[in-house]
């Protein structure tokens, strides 16, 4: 019968386990007290969280807010075809199903970190003619909030 | 009530696990109980949607009879004999299980493929009650066609609860992962005594690169704990081939199919292997788990089909594949350049490797389960390969994870690979 070769295995759990516990102690547990600190206390229902970005590792913070229903919401700022697409999906998921509008608009003029938020759609609108908000009397910027 | 669900969907787990192998331990039955049981609850809620607005109720209790096969499990409990090997295994895995409920359950959903993928669609179903080709049309970014096992997991959640829950998809993640421990538990009892059984699963844990990849709560995880109980219930039938584990399996192989789409290449993959497993001498005691892996990878590729129908939705990827050709050859080179270094790079934490490879050098193998796992890596090979994207960039969004799918399965492998033992000797069993 073939002779098996015999595995060195107190030397590999020695490796295996020590790197594993090195790992635990240089950056898992750390890690896990800092996410209970700025998470724990916000069980339940959070209000904001930090998505990132999928290959780049960028991160934007979205703030939760009530939305009233029938509301426009343009993010605002330059930004690039690929983000726009990921903060899309975002506000899909956020404010499905309310019948909230929401485009994101690139102008190099307005500060990236700016949300413009509309209280309601006015009549004739479409996200083709955008501008026409900044003319629009009834438009009312609620909010400018830091992404 | 989300608490209530799961305790439902546990126990009831729990008595279809019983049901289909009676003799089993509690931590196969406990391991294998909630991911049966959701998909299960899943695919009878998807069947019942056009009939029923109260679908989650009704598949509920379509399933209450299996309540009553859990009261003939008899837990059985010896804490005398315990060691301290025990007790520090006990330990690591604990540390490891608060690391990722504080990652997983405590922490917002940030992954975009998770919230856009899964919650989104989950979301959806949760609050029209029905998935129809009106509610497709907001999927149109985020693959339609993709198996629906996931979202129809959280849409039931929310059903029961009569509002989406968040919460609930995290808690999702969190028992695919206990379960996923279990199973490993379970595998390496398959072989050793409980201590070294504990010490194996705890090996598992420590793997920063397995633990960082459960702290994601996209569908990975719960694709890798599918794949790790199907071999696991494979590796059951060749000791035990009973027919009702093999319904077991079927089950699992549909819920793998069901989950994503590289657990319909897995589960292709896996009756391949089990038709090639006589031509490379294996010995493997075919019959019953082929028949199960066709009957499941059928149904799946038929449940993966029907909303494709729906939908209208293109195969995207076989569409917009590109034509090999010799200018590609530094293409494959780059790819396998950077799978390796993602799989052997020490300094990423990432030894997981390391030790399967060692063991193929001493040649055992029994069941030739290495050409399972080797096949899995070569198709992800190619999938980078002829995908229409520049490579480094479609590799840094999801070689990490996929890499992950196969991995708990490898590493149960490895107990049956371990050199020296009775069990394995009379394992190895040779063709006539």
């Amino acid at each position: 019968m073939e002779k098996q070769p015999r595995l060195p295995v107190r030397l590999i759990a020695f490796i295996w386990f020590g790197a594993g516990i090195a790992y635990f102690a240089a950056e898992g547990f750390p890690n896990m007290f800092r996410e209970w600190k700025d998470y724990a206390g916000l069980k339940g229902n959070l209000q904001k969280r930090d998505v990132m970005f999928p290959g780049s590792g960028e991160c934007v913070t979205v703030v939760r807010e009530k939305v009233p229903s029938g509301s426009i919401i343009l993010l605002a700022g330059e930004m690039e075809d690929e983000k726009r697409v990921y903060l899309h999906h975002l506000l899909d998921y956020e404010l499905y199903p309310t019948r909230t509008l929401f485009d994101t608009i690139s102008n190099p003029g307005l500060k990236p970190e700016f949300t413009l938020l509309y209280p309601r759609v006015p009549a004739g609108f479409s996200f083709q003619n955008y501008e026409k908000l900044y003319e629009s009397p009834q438009v009312v910027l609620l909010k400018n909030r830091k992404q | 009530m989300s608490w209530l669900a799961f305790v439902w969907l546990l126990l009831t787990g729990a008595g279809m696990v019983h049901c289909a192998i009676p003799r089993a331990r509690l931590s196969e039955k406990l391991g294998l109980a909630f991911p049966v049981s959701a998909g299960v609850h899943a695919l009878i809620d998807f069947g019942l949607m056009e009939a029923w607005r109260a679908q989650a109720f009704w598949s509920a209790l379509i399933l209450s009879p299996f309540l009553l096969f859990t009261v003939a499990i008899r837990p059985r409990w010896n804490i005398k004999n315990w060691t301290w090997k025990d007790g520090a295994a006990l330990l690591l895995i604990a540390a490891a299980l608060a690391q990722v409920w504080t990652h997983v359950v405590i922490m917002p959903v940030v992954e975009w493929d998770a919230i856009s993928m899964w919650l989104f669609k989950g979301k959806v179903i949760a609050i029209e009650g029905k998935l129809t080709g009106q509610e497709a049309v907001r999927f149109r970014d985020v693959q339609p066609s993709y198996p629906w096992n996931i979202p129809l997991m959280h849409a039931w959640f929310g059903r029961l609860k009569g509002r989406f829950s968040e919460d609930a998809a995290k808690g999702i993640v969190f028992m695919f992962f206990c379960s996923l421990l279990l199973i490993l538990y379970s595998s390496a009892r398959l072989r050793w005594e409980r201590g070294s059984s504990l010490t194996f699963t705890a090996a598992y844990v420590v793997i920063p690169f397995a633990l960082v990849g459960a702290f994601n709560r996209d569908a990975d995880l719960i694709l890798e704990t599918l794949i790790a109980a199907s071999i696991f219930l494979a590796l059951l039938l060749q000791i035990r081939p009973e027919p009702r584990t093999a319904v077991l399996l079927a089950v699992t192989i549909f819920l793998t199919c069901w989950t994503k789409a590289e657990g319909i290449a897995f589960s292709l993959l896996f009756c391949a292997y089990l038709i090639f497993a006589e031509f490379l001498s294996a010995g493997v005691k075919k019959r019953l788990p082929l028949i199960a892996a066709l009957a499941g990878v059928t149904a799946g590729i038929f449940a993966f089909w029907i909303p494709k129908h729906l939908f209208g939705s293109e195969a995207w990827f076989v569409d917009r594949a590109t034509i090999p050709d010799f200018e590609m050859l530094p293409r494959a080179a780059g790819i396998l350049g950077v799978m390796l270094t993602e799989m052997f790079n020490g300094w990423k934490w990432n030894f997981a490797w390391w030790l399967p490879l060692l063991l193929l050098w001493t040649r055992q193998d029994p069941y030739r389960l290495k050409w399972l796992f080797f096949g899995q890596l070569a198709l992800y090979f190619f999938s980078y390969f002829f995908a229409p994207y520049p490579f480094e960039w479609h590799m840094g969004t999801s070689l990490s994870r996929v890499l992950l799918h196969v991995l708990p399965a490898l590493f149960a492998w490895t107990v049956f690979a371990w050199p020296g033992g009775a069990e394995n000797r009379a394992a190895k069993t040779t063709k006539p």
